[in-house]
């Protein structure tokens, strides 16, 4: 499977990540599935942020609402595009699947998860760093 | 009519694909009672062992999480549109505070 997203989305990400810091952000990534060259390909065109429900813990926790999950996909009938998966931040943590990401994830195969590593510490800039999972992790190019 | 179910993307290849898909049923359960006919092997992926909906999923009727009704007793009519999401959720390890 190739991951591929757009530039702005991207930058649109980590920009929530950096603004969100040092809470969790999450979001969902919406664009589109197909076949390429008969390997499944998926293209990111947007992040849409959206609120973390778990406010006792947005340090080391995130929960995306479920109601916004339905308004998105009603938004979306019609034009092509769908969610074709998450993206969550990970303050003062690499980007890797922790054992809650992965426990939360259980085998629910087919989606995308972006995960931006966010460390703030030592002032100055924040440095991000992104990775791509499903039940593996993705390369991700960036279009 | 019956009622549409909307099916996530990890349970469409149980769907042959579909995203939407019809059922028949009075309420939630029987609904699922008849997709697991027509889909075998989605029940599994709804229900946990003591047959309780599993706690990751959300199941909304309309505009509204079944467990702000009546669970899976909650009635549904033709023309209903009922959608599985499961619940999206994860983060970090704990973060450790200063004592």
């Amino acid at each position: 499977m190739s991951v591929e997203i757009r530039e702005k989305a991207l930058l649109a990400l980590k920009r929530h990540a950096g603004r969100d810091y040092p809470h969790e952000c999450c979001g969902f990534l919406v664009g589109g599935a197909g076949r390429r060259g008969g390997q499944k390909r998926i293209v990111i065109e947007e992040a849409r942020p959206t609120e973390n429900l778990n406010k006792e813990r947005a340090q080391d926790r995130y929960e995306i609402d479920p109601r916004a999950f339905l308004r998105l996909q009603d938004s979306l009938r019609e034009t092509g595009q769908e969610v074709v998966g998450f993206y969550h931040s990970h303050p003062d943590h690499p980007s890797r699947l922790s054992p809650t990401d992965l426990e939360r994830m259980g085998d629910w195969e087919g989606w995308i998860y972006i995960i931006v590593g966010v460390d703030g510490k030592g002032g100055g800039s924040k440095r991000y760093r992104v990775s791509t999972w499903s039940l593996e992790e993705h390369n991700l190019a960036v279009l | 009519m019956g009622v549409t179910v909307r099916i996530p993307t990890p349970l469409q290849k149980l769907t042959k694909n579909a995203s939407n898909v019809k059922a028949e049923g009075k309420n939630v359960r029987e609904l699922f009672e008849n997709m697991e006919q027509m889909f075998p092997g989605l029940w599994e992926r709804l229900y946990d062992n003591s047959g309780e909906i599993r706690r990751f999923i959300n199941v909304y009727v309309n505009d509204e999480d079944i467990r702000f009704l009546n669970g899976e007793k909650t009635p549904v009519k033709d023309g209903d549109e009922v959608s599985i999401i499961p619940a999206i959720a994860g983060g970090r390890p704990r973060v450790q505070r200063a004592p």
